[in-house]
């Protein structure tokens, strides 16, 4: 065993190798514990064929180019009892949907963790999503910015209740303006009856809905423009007479 | 005469089910005990994520920047103030390369003069090993942690009140975003003890194996049988998705 640094400060052993294997970041060289077999680390396809799932780049399809999908288990390696992953039905595959959002609003765009979790999809590369790992939950409605410090910006609304505010446990979070309530209001949108509401929730600043101070619940109606804090917003409803979501309270 | 820590190291990586190495990693002066005690000792994990291989661009990258701002650290100043320089450095530069579409957590320490002084940003794993414990010395930056501290801050006890939680794993810094990076690292600097290991490591390791299972790994004199071990069981778990792993192992005695 002769222990060995390259330039790039990695540590190899030169007798079995001539140069070092992690150098081009390990692209093709496979390393190899005295004894047990090699592996491709290429696996193939969980799901048994060339579905590109959503982020990859161009080309790169999941299972294509490996060699022999060997296994390796040194007969001396324990098992520590984890539960081996199910894998995943081939109708799931590819059937998984990104939103882009970013997470932390008004900042640089976030990354996404493909943390390995058993039983989770096989989803390749990092890219800049936001992913509801519960499911994902129907928009009903937008309000968009179009005054103040984060003008430009839309803001989701779900079903039932949405908390607008300047506190970061809102469900419309909205940064950037000081004079917005910690909790400035209520937007909430009601299944049964199709309907938005908007409810005002603090006392230390006045709201306004097209120009009227409002003090009370009050109907919102498509392109409504709300004022709170120093910003301004345009509501637009996705829900309504042309169209609305069933079994919502079903995720 | 007073006697000196030795340290023994090692590394692994592998690209785990991914098409791409975009973990980064590199030691300074691991072989060289005469280095080591006059210059230190520096061992650094970069983990890239980006698209088209920005990750890789921007790992490699942080890496270069690191080991060089190394070899100028001013030995008589703060060593671990430096180091944060030096990541807030290489932030820059990769926010010039990449403008905000590629980044990299780091994980690096300085092992000189008996003591250790780390930085992290992002998710990348810092553990010390001493006395039978696993210790995670660095934060990570997700989302659910930040989370924790803005409810303790607010004192309010649940940090997870609204329905739809964002995802606790999203990054909240990494290097090369467009604001300055919030660098995790230790003022004071850790004294290292006889049979302390250190592991600087992705999360395909840090979210992959347990504490059990590193104690396991660790059950050997030798760094690089450490390291045989944890691939190895990084392999047979098999698991779907799994990252780019790569790990340095430093086993410090007298």
């Amino acid at each position: 065993m002769a222990i060995t640094k390259c330039g790039n400060g990695h540590i190899y052993d030169s007798d079995i190798y001539s140069s070092c294997p992690y150098c081009n970041n390990g692209a093709n060289v496979e390393i190899d514990f005295g004894g047990t077999e090699t592996v491709n680390s290429e696996r193939e396809s969980a799901f048994g064929g060339t579905n590109p799932v959503p982020g990859d780049t161009v080309g790169d399809v999941l299972g294509a180019g490996s060699g022999n999908p060997g296994s390796t288990v040194p007969a001396s390696a324990p098992s520590f009892g984890r539960t081996v992953p199910a894998e995943q039905s081939s109708g799931e595959a590819g059937g998984t949907v990104y939103r882009k959002e970013d997470i932390r609003q008004g900042g640089s765009p976030q990354f996404e963790r493909n943390t390995p979790m058993p039983n989770g999809s096989n989803i390749g590369k990092t890219v800049v999503v936001n992913m509801n790992m519960q499911g994902i939950v129907p928009v009903v409605g937008w309000i968009v910015c179009i005054d103040g410090k984060m003008r430009g910006k839309s803001y989701n609304l779900y079903s039932k209740q949405n908390i607008v505010g300047r506190d970061i446990h809102s469900d419309v979070f909205i940064e950037g303006d000081d004079t917005l309530s910690g909790h400035q209001a209520n937007i909430s949108y009601d299944e049964r009856h199709n309907t938005f509401t908007l409810v005002p929730k603090t006392e230390t600043n006045t709201m306004y809905l097209n120009d009227e101070a409002i003090y009370e619940s009050a109907r919102l109606k498509d392109f409504d423009i709300i004022e709170m804090g120093s910003s301004k917003f345009v509501f637009v409803p996705f829900c309504g007479e042309r169209f609305t979501w069933k079994n919502i309270g079903k995720v | 005469m007073k006697q000196l820590l030795s340290y023994n190291v090692a590394n692994l990586q592998g690209k785990g089910s991914r098409e791409y190495q975009e973990d980064s990693f590199g030691f300074v002066n691991a072989l060289d005990v005469t280095e080591i005690r006059i210059n230190g000792l520096f061992a650094a994990v970069a983990d890239g994520m980006g698209g088209m291989q920005g990750g890789r661009e921007a790992s490699i990258l942080v890496m270069k920047t690191l080991m060089a701002d190394f070899e100028n650290m001013d030995r008589k100043a703060h060593l671990g103030l430096q180091l944060a320089q030096s990541i807030l450095h290489a932030g820059d530069l990769v926010y010039q390369m990449l403008r905000g579409a590629g980044g990299s957590t780091i994980v690096a320490g300085i092992f000189y003069n008996e003591m250790l002084y780390f930085a992290s940003v992002g998710d990348s794993t810092i553990w010390l090993v001493r006395d039978g414990e696993v210790i995670h010395l660095n934060e990570p930056h997700n989302m659910k942690l930040q989370r924790y501290h803005e409810s303790f801050s607010a004192g309010i006890m649940d940090p997870f009140p609204g329905r739809r939680d964002l995802q606790s794993y999203a990054l909240t810094q990494h290097v090369g975003m467009r604001e300055e990076a919030k660098v995790d690292m230790n003022y004071r600097p850790l004294r290292l003890e006889n049979k302390d290991v250190l592991i600087f490591c992705s999360d395909g390791v840090g979210e992959v194996l347990t504490e059990e299972e590193v104690l396991y790994c660790l059950d050997s004199p030798l760094a690089s049988d450490a390291c045989a071990r944890m691939e190895s069981l990084i392999r047979q778990k098999d698991l779907p998705g799994q990252d780019n792993y790569t790990a340095l192992v430093i086993k410090c005695s007298y």
